[in-house]
């Protein structure tokens, strides 16, 4: 019964990853990023001193965040259908390292999700301005 | 008559948006469409938060996860290629013991009696219906070490023989474009499979275990072994094998595993 449903949510995302590209939104969104304006807005976000003047513009973590989570969905649908159909995707079973290794990477892929999630709405609580331009986008 | 006071006051940010979320929401109260949609949202919502009490017992919900379990069986028949091989691992691979699993405990494997055996096939056939075990055996063999790969999460490598299930269907004359197999086992266990999965050349008629006759535990006299199926698609202790083209379901498949339930 897992399987059922589950494995069909994986075409919304490539909707959602193909308007994004085409659109230009992720270029101009989520790049670029460099990895010492990671650092700095890192140390900032840890000490609690990050700006959020401006909620359209992403700062260097959640830049990092946002592209790692794409990655990571994908990583999911991937190792998923590798799972799915073994033996229909030789390929893919190869890439994951074989049907056992597999089944390893679709559940950390699946606990870098969750953990994510965790902090998304965790981050939302601290800075609930966030919500409304989330709703609303703007 | 008492009236609570208000527990707080309005956040900052909210009153200072308010004016305009509220222009925002007059808009769209406007449209026709968007009132509907935001009905029907409200509705979904309600839907969603009842599942904990008995969403899964409403007979419409159940229609429709069905519904879209048997489109999803459509998605893997188109998906499934019978030229593709599941793969096949050397001897030093074999899971040893391979896991005994059944709905029932291992006590309570029945006891079939070879001498008395009888294979029964039925629907779309017109050759021989009634086979014994020595039958079988004479039949030309085959083996392969291949993956079982069950629902629960696990998965064992074990090595199966036996006649290949598509020259079986040939000489039994199976009519090899009905669309189903049904299997029915002395377990009182039943499945059934697509042809395109019957004729699969790694779909072996099983009869024999790591080179031994088929243990009781493993399914004597006769399993199906299926390589591009999950576990609870390889039914053991076989004894009728019926081609047909009405959906015939199954034991686990009738209480909402997907059908197909392969690869």
């Amino acid at each position: 019964m897992a399987l059922r449903g589950h494995v069909d949510a994986g075409g919304e995302f490539l909707v959602y990853l193909m308007l994004n590209v085409a659109s230009g939104r992720l270029r101009r969104k989520l790049l670029p990023i460099g990895l010492r304006s990671l650092a700095t807005d890192l140390v900032a976000a840890l000490r609690g001193t990050l700006g959020h003047e401006d909620l359209t513009r992403y700062n260097a973590v959640q830049k990092f965040a946002y592209l790692a989570v794409i990655v990571d969905i994908a990583l999911v649908i991937l190792s998923g259908l590798a799972i799915w159909k073994s033996v229909q995707f030789p390929l893919l079973r190869m890439l994951m390292g074989g049907y056992d290794n597999a089944r390893v990477v679709h559940f950390f892929a699946m606990s870098v999700l969750v953990a994510f999630f965790v902090v998304h709405v965790a981050m939302v609580a601290l800075v609930p301005r966030s919500l409304l331009l989330m709703i609303r986008g703007r | 008559m008492t009236f609570r006071k208000r527990a707080q006051e309005p956040v900052s940010f909210l009153s200072s948006q308010a004016e305009s979320i509220i222009k925002d929401a007059r808009n769209e109260l406007g449209n026709p469409a968007r009132r509907l949609l935001g009905k029907r949202i409200l509705s979904l919502g309600g839907l969603a938060m009842l599942s904990g009490c008995d969403l899964s017992n409403d007979k419409s919900v159940n229609t429709m996860l069905r519904r879209i379990s048997f489109f999803n069986d459509d998605v893997q028949s188109l998906l499934f290629d019978s030229n593709r091989m599941a793969p096949t691992y050397p001897e030093s691979m074999i899971t040893r013991p391979f896991p005994f699993n059944a709905f029932y405990d291992i006590d309570d494997v029945p006891e079939v009696d070879p001498a008395s055996y009888r294979l029964q096939v039925g629907g779309l056939a017109h050759g021989k219906r009634v086979w014994t075990l020595d039958e079988l055996r004479a039949l030309p063999q085959q083996d392969q070490i291949t993956r079982h790969i069950c629902i629960e999460g696990w998965s064992a490598i074990g090595r199966w023989g036996g006649v290949r299930f598509a020259d079986f269907l040939k000489r039994a004359g199976a009519d090899t474009t009905a669309r189903y197999v049904s299997l029915h086992c002395a377990d009182n266990y039943w499945t059934s499979i697509d042809m395109p999965t019957a004729l699969h050349a790694q779909t072996l008629l099983t009869l024999t275990y790591d080179g031994q006759v088929l243990p009781p535990k493993y399914g004597f006299p006769m399993k199906l072994r299926m390589p591009t199926k999950l576990g609870y698609k390889n039914p053991k202790h076989i004894v009728a094998i019926t081609v047909t083209n009405d959906y015939p379901g199954g034991y686990w498949e009738n209480q909402g595993y997907n059908w197909f339930g392969g690869s």
